[in-house]
């Protein structure tokens, strides 16, 4: 059994490391494997855990651009040669999430089912506010990119087979990687001191924030991660990537809980092992838990070195080769899951995805291209 | 995060995943079973088919419209209880 966590640590690892390879894509496949059911689903929870602290290391090397405006918080540091840093703030976060998660996952699990019973008559109503005030905070130009993305999303979720992966690529992996081939980017030497001082109750407080928002945006289809870290305003640096490493980790935690406390499959991989055995109980709940804290070690641990080997590969290849190179693999990949239409869906997205920068609002708004349907299916 | 905190809580939380897993006993089963055997009586009645299957001492159940002859044949569906019951129901 722990063969198929260990080996869930590693593939989320190496899925972390090349961009475009989520969670979700992996589950399908194993779905489609016929592997053991429970070990399946052991291996799922080990990868989704592994994967969203390895994701550090490609959302601070790749994607950045030499536009202020465009710059995600990670690439800030990337710039200024603290890549590395940005990496172990991120990595810190995520962990803190991941321990906070497991240590208010017996809370959440008699909690959500209030709360589900409680939003459920005004579900509607209360994605709609949430969403208003997401895209209103940052006015009209939040509300192109929010609109034109849902119109996106509403006409490529039903016309392909694999609708997510060549949408959301284009609009979050692709876009950010065409406006760093534009504006001539590159990767500056990177600096090797490595440790951000960050006190213990900052890193709980972040923690917390991350559990308490994304427990509460469980409740609502179609909203993430990325809506979570957009619903509360922080400014410092350091801050925003402690609070989006939290996040990712949460998810995995809070995810398996509401999948067994309220019976709602939030994400792919989730929804896989739903398909592989209907259901869990709690021993089976603890045994997932485990093999996302057990995973989520690995992957802490691998995180230091991979990201040194990662920040040194900008030092023998241009960084504009390596985003070609991996603009190509989303090309072939979108192609390769989703046929010729899925490759227009991409190149479509991407160009949609290329708007929140240009215009300086946050990427987060492209989000519009599942919550318009959800919305729509919930009216 | 220094490099010694870092490397600490990464062990810990191994450490604590490991006896997790080593303790809980889930009772999961696969949704979707393939059962092989002979198939020795056929049931038919107006929605549902019974079948009797051996070697597995399971009520098997179809409500599809698909026919079934007696021999040796591998069926792919999912346990579900029923009035208390164990039953294999056929998937489509």
């Amino acid at each position: 059994m722990i063969e198929f966590v260990l080996l869930g640590a590693f593939g989320g690892i190496i899925a972390g490391l090349i961009p475009g390879i989520h969670t979700n894509l992996v589950a399908v496949m194993v779905a489609c494997a016929g592997f053991d059911a429970w070990f399946s689903c052991l291996f799922l929870a080990s990868l989704a855990s592994s994967r969203s602290i390895i994701d550090a290391v490609p959302t601070v090397f790749l994607g950045a651009s030499s536009d202020v405006m465009s710059l995600h918080p990670a690439h800030r540091f990337l710039k200024k040669g603290f890549g590395l840093v940005g990496v172990r703030i991120l990595v810190s976060g995520a962990l803190a999430g991941l321990i906070v998660s497991f240590l208010l996952a017996p809370f959440l699990f008699i909690v959500l089912p209030f709360l589900q019973n409680l939003v459920k008559p005004v579900l509607f109503w209360l994605l709609l506010g949430v969403v208003i005030f997401l895209v209103l905070r940052e006015g009209a130009r939040a509300f192109v990119v929010f609109s034109i993305s849902g119109v996106l999303g509403y006409i490529s979720l039903s016309a392909v087979t694999e609708p997510l992966f060549p949408l959301l690529s284009g609009l979050f992996g692709a876009s950010g990687l065409i406006l760093s081939l534009f504006d001539g980017f590159d990767v500056p030497l990177q600096k090797t001191a490595s440790n951000p001082n960050i006190p213990i109750s900052r890193l709980s407080l972040f923690a917390i924030l991350g559990v308490c928002l994304s427990g509460f945006l469980m409740l609502f289809p179609g909203l993430g991660p990325s809506q979570a870290a957009s619903l509360v305003r922080v400014k410092s640096k350091t801050r925003y990537l402690l609070l989006t490493g939290a996040l990712g980790t949460v998810d995995v935690i809070i995810s398996l809980v509401a999948f067994v406390s309220i019976g709602r499959a939030r994400n792919g991989a989730v929804a896989v092992m739903e398909q592989l055995v209907g259901s869990f109980d709690i021993s089976a709940l603890i045994a997932l838990i485990g093999a996302c804290c057990f995973s989520a070690g690995i992957a802490g641990l691998a995180s230091v070195p991979i990201s040194k080997w990662y920040s040194s590969i900008f030092d023998f290849v241009e960084y504009r080769f390596v985003a070609l190179g991996v603009l190509f693999f989303l090309c072939v990949l979108s192609l390769t899951l989703s046929g010729l239409l899925g490759l227009l869906i991409f190149a479509v997205s991407a160009i949609v995805g290329l708007l929140a920068p240009l215009l300086g609002v946050s990427r987060s708004h492209a989000m519009g291209c599942l919550l318009v349907p959800t919305l729509l299916m919930l009216w | 995060m220094n490099k010694t905190v870092l490397l600490i809580v990464c062990l810990i939380l191994s450490v604590v995943g490991i006896v997790m897993i080593f303790f809980a006993k889930p009772d999961v089963s696969p949704q979707v079973l393939e059962l092989s055997g002979t198939v020795v009586e056929v049931d038919k009645r107006a929605d549902v088919t019974f079948i009797t299957f051996i070697p597995d001492d399971l009520k098997v159940v179809s409500f599809g419209e698909g026919s079934f002859a007696k021999g040796n044949t591998t069926l792919r569906g999912r346990l579900q209880q029923y009035k208390g019951r164990l039953e294999f129901v056929l998937d489509d």
